[in-house]
């Protein structure tokens, strides 16, 4: 049997570039930082949703500047007891800061944020020069 | 839902006490264990939930569940997402050492604390000894 080493490589070589491809993209590596967001559009609004639980409502700043959002603030870790010994620590602590640059344009004085169950929802209204608009044929 | 959506959720581990109850379409929420003197904590993060929507359960095989329904709505038309909504499940094996009818709960703003008494015979005491 004919073995050609070349295209052995190659293959090797693509195969490590599909497992790196994978790490990449899964949310382990490319997300660690506290807090995790997701960003919402529709025809109206864009809602910013943070995972913030066990944070309070005080300790959480949101800031905009022209078109970058920032969400800080701070998670103080609960003490249990005097004498513990800790078997797991998955969860992180201490100050956070995150910013996001807005996609598009919004009405600054609208904008409003709830918090519930550890959740924070903001919404962020757009501006009416970002709305979509339909356009009619006239001939 | 999507390939992309279906990817980014994590991974919900399957140690031998998780394999025991079905655990598809949960996420497995970050939880913090310390054990006191005489009381084991468990503090664990699951936003989105209202009291009332956990379920924490011991089975035949000394395995505390915890499951938890997520009351809040996904808005529409994500641009990008780094958590996944939905259910959370989780699953430990305790040690015969707790009292498990003794387990208490409470949940306030997405994290839920539970307390899990040492059994009476396992606490430390003291023991004096007159020489």
């Amino acid at each position: 049997m004919f073995f050609d080493f070349e295209s052995a490589f190659r293959e090797l070589e693509n195969l490590r570039n599909e497992i790196d491809n994978i790490f990449n993209r899964s949310n382990y590596y490319r997300y660690s930082t506290f807090p995790l967001v997701n960003m919402y559009e529709n025809n109206d609004s864009l809602q910013l949703v943070a995972e913030l639980p066990g944070v309070n409502k005080d300790d959480i700043n949101i800031t905009l500047n022209n078109d970058i959002l920032t969400l800080s603030g701070k998670r103080e870790e609960k003490k249990y007891a005097e004498k513990v010994e800790t078997l797991r620590n998955e969860r992180s602590f201490g100050n956070f800061e995150k910013s996001f640059r807005l996609p598009v344009l919004v009405k600054k004085d609208e904008i409003t944020a709830n918090f519930a169950d550890g959740l924070l929802t903001i919404n962020l209204p757009k501006a009416e020069e970002a709305k979509p608009k339909k356009i009619t044929i006239q001939a | 839902m999507t390939e992309l959506e279906k990817r980014e959720q994590k991974e919900v581990t399957t140690t031998s006490a998780e394999q025991l109850t079905d655990a598809k379409n949960s996420y497995k929420p970050d939880v913090d264990i310390f054990y006191g003197e005489d009381k084991l904590f468990i503090a664990m993060d699951i936003p989105g939930v209202k009291k009332g929507d956990v379920n924490i359960e011991v089975d035949e095989n000394n395995t505390l569940i915890i499951k938890a329904k997520t009351s809040f709505k996904e808005p529409e038309g994500a641009l990008y997402k780094q958590f996944g909504i939905g259910n959370y499940y989780r699953a430990f094996t305790l040690s015969d050492e707790f009292d498990k009818d003794k387990i208490s709960g409470n949940l306030e703003n997405g994290v839920l604390e539970i307390t899990i008494p040492k059994k009476e015979e396992a606490k430390p005491k003291k023991i004096e000894i007159k020489v």
